[in-house]
């Protein structure tokens, strides 16, 4: 038995061929009960994002598994007979320690397209929620993905991986946080209607601003923003006006010239009392002046500020990435040493009820015979036996163990010893780890429509 | 009894200290909540020190010089409390505590020498002590908000956001944060300065106190123009931080004349 993922990420697949596959909302249900139905797979969690998509499954064998799994999509998503060539080989698959691997580094969003983004953890546990309600995890992804939980709170606390902005959008929420403290009460004003714009009114929004403005000048195009963002739309002539209660700026004009100069910036600042106010000027070229900066209680920042602020965090990023990177190493390394284990652990358990049970059959028909022996004496024999069969099992006992070690626990090797002994291997769940708790669907947990705008596309995971 | 308490509360604010610039420094965000509950504690040995101090000795014992550095910790630490509940500015600890520490260690090096003055028995110059250790500690903590103020506005127009800059509040919330201390903190301190003249001319001693008086009144006048400039005009931000540090120089200087005097006579 072993652990697989067979999956398309953002990398490997463009958007096409990624949400063609997707299997959120109700396709799910259906894929992981085709999957198990397909007898080829005994454990199955799916997961489903914007970035990805990927099947965990524990299976006793890789070709039927991946005929299983490549089947599944073909019938799900409703993809002809012929179409596999075309998505197949956009489709990873990873089998063993490399799937272990693979799964505790995204669910430490190690393998996000935005590295450390928080949202992704959510995601598989939300997918593991799932599959546990439709019961198609068992001990072994049960286990992995309990570990692979593990290793990404370790990551979380211990690295800084997750810390720091990284879109645009998200810097310039971030940077308000610190001019303004909170977001809550405060009037954005948008001037210009770009899409750029629109995304970082959408991510401010969300921190909770009393009101999105629209100056624009064409009304037409201001009105469908303010539609679509629940705003108020303006004439770009309202705009001294507008600026005079605004809090958050953000500019996006397709003018030529600055459409904002120092000195009528000044007139507007006196008129405000100087309450602060957050410019954020994302056309190029740029609609502010950039001696606006100079101006008390003016905090002004262009695209190249933001996107500094931006590259900043990457570069920090990458640094606790190798970090964090170790740590999983380190997981993995503990997870894959549980499974080899786990693997020889039926072989041992038959081999030694085998024994026992030779054992207890002989020294009852010895006993039989042995009646007139004295009660200590009767206690003896069975001692001897027991010693014996212990002494007989010590040998076969430590070099199964060194086989996993050693990962030569093939599943040729097993039943060459099953065959050897005579045993019945059923497979079996080895003992839960201390503290380990049982599968449940976290609560805290929500799931998220995928294409939800919680933040712009670019950050999601 | 008491001098063991003021140690204590020595120790305790130390401890508090160290945790909060662990805190702030070394990226350890939890270590703020036990910084906290360490700083009450020494709040409660500080004020039940004091406490003991006013019952042995009659509460006008308090506003002695080594005792009213003690009561001046424990107004500095009572106003910061307030601050970190109500603002959120938790890490205002990591500048607030030392100071309390450093307050309650000259205290509690002068505990023992502490003899009751006679003067100061009389209820006029004990309040009028009382309220302008009350005001000064209000006055410092606006001041160290406004010091932050300077230093995250300057990170701000200089796009330089570091862990520092991070970790500190919002311009804006510390802005606010400065006019309520002053709001709150400038009646208290006209009290204080107006008794304080009364208490002079009625004893007579007016000519010794020139110089304290001069400081007191120019740092009254600093504070003054803050609150008048913010309410009529909207002055806020860079201006009114740098003049709220000026009044505190002017308030130290308060402090000083009054420390050198009582404790050269």
């Amino acid at each position: 038995m072993e652990i697989a993922v067979l999956g398309v990420n953002h990398r490997t697949a463009p958007i096409a061929i990624r949400e063609r596959l997707a299997l959120g909302g109700g396709r799910l249900k259906l894929a992981l009960d085709t999957l198990q139905g397909s007898g080829a797979i005994t454990e199955t969690v799916i997961l489903s994002t914007c970035n990805r998509v990927e099947i965990y499954v524990a299976a006793p064998e890789a070709g039927a598994a991946e005929e299983a799994v490549l089947a599944m999509f073909e019938q799900v998503c409703g993809l002809g007979k012929g179409s596999r060539g075309e998505f197949g080989r956009h489709i990873y698959r990873l089998w063993g320690t490399d799937a272990i691997k693979h799964l505790f580094r995204v669910a430490s969003s190690l393998d996000s397209m935005v590295l450390g983004e928080p949202q992704i953890l959510g995601q598989l546990k939300t997918a593991y929620g799932e599959a546990v309600e439709h019961k198609t995890v068992g001990h072994m992804l049960n286990r992995a993905m309990h570990r692979a939980f593990n290793a990404a709170k370790r990551v979380r606390t211990e690295t800084q991986v997750g810390e720091g902005g990284i879109s645009v959008a998200y810097v310039a929420a971030q940077l308000a946080g610190k001019i303004f403290g909170t977001l809550e009460g405060k009037r954005v004003l948008l001037v210009g209607a770009g899409e750029m714009a629109e995304l970082a009114a959408k991510h401010l929004a969300q921190g909770g601003t009393r009101s999105i403005e629209i100056a624009n000048r064409s009304l037409a195009r201001a009105q469908a923003l303010a539609d679509q963002l629940d705003g108020v739309a303006f004439p770009l002539e309202e705009l001294y006006h507008l600026l005079e209660r605004a809090d958050i700026v953000i500019t996006s004009t397709g003018s030529p010239r600055p459409i904002l100069r120092r000195r009528s910036l000044q007139t507007v600042m006196r008129a405000r009392k100087y309450r602060p106010l957050f410019l954020i000027d994302i056309a190029v070229p740029r609609d502010i002046e950039p001696s606006c900066t100079e101006l008390d209680n003016v905090y002004l920042y262009d695209v190249d500020d933001l996107q500094q602020v931006v590259s900043d965090n990457m570069a920090g990023r990458q640094r606790e990435a190798d970090a964090a990177a170790a740590i999983v190493g380190f997981e993995v390394e503990r997870f894959a040493h549980w499974l080899e284990e786990a693997d020889v652990v039926p072989t041992i358990v038959a081999l030694r009820q085998q024994f026992y049970s030779v054992k207890d059959d002989e020294v009852d028909k010895a006993m039989r015979r042995l009646s007139h022996l004295s009660e200590r004496d009767q206690k003896l024999v069975r001692a001897m036996a027991h010693a014996l069969t212990n002494k007989l099992l010590h040998m076969p006992t430590t070099h199964i163990k060194r086989f996993a070690q050693e990962g030569m626990a093939s599943s040729a090797t097993l039943e060459l010893v099953h065959d050897m002994f005579g045993l019945t291997v059923e497979p079996q769940a080895p003992a839960r780890e201390e503290g380990e708790a049982p599968p449940v669907k976290d609560p805290q947990t929500k799931s998220q429509p995928p294409g939800s705008l919680t933040a712009p596309a670019v950050d999601r995971e | 009894m008491s001098t063991g308490l003021a140690i204590a509360t020595v120790f305790v604010y130390a401890t508090s200290s160290a945790l909060y610039l662990a805190a702030v420094l070394g990226e350890k965000r939890s270590w703020l909540g036990v910084a906290f509950v360490t700083l009450c504690v020494g709040l409660v040995t500080n004020a039940v020190g004091l406490g003991v101090m006013g019952w042995q000795d009659g509460v006008a014992s308090l506003a002695n010089i080594q005792r009213g550095l003690s009561l001046l910790a424990m107004t500095v630490g009572l106003s910061f409390v307030v601050i970190s509940t109500v603002y959120k500015l938790r890490s205002l600890g990591s500048f607030a505590v030392p100071l309390m520490m450093l307050l309650q260690g000259l205290s509690a090096l002068a505990e023992p020498t502490v003899t009751v003055d006679e003067e100061i028995k009389s209820t006029l110059l004990t309040v009028h002590i009382v309220s302008a250790l009350l005001g000064s500690a209000l006055f410092f903590m606006a001041a160290v908000t406004s010091a932050i103020y300077l230093f995250q506005e300057r990170n701000l127009k200089r796009k330089a956001f570091g862990p520092m800059f991070q970790k500190l509040p919002s311009v804006d919330v510390l802005d606010q944060v400065n006019h309520r201390l002053i709001v709150v903190g400038f009646p208290i301190y006209t009290g204080a300065i107006g008794l304080g003249g009364f208490w002079a001319w009625e004893s007579g001693e007016g000519p010794q106190l020139q110089l304290q008086y001069l400081f007191a009144i120019v740092s009254w006048l600093i504070y003054a123009a803050i609150l008048h400039a913010r309410i009529t005009t909207g002055w806020r931000g860079k201006r009114a931080a740098t003049l709220t540090i000026a009044g505190l120089v002017g308030i130290a200087a308060v402090l000083s004349t009054y420390v050198v005097r009582v404790w050269g006579a």
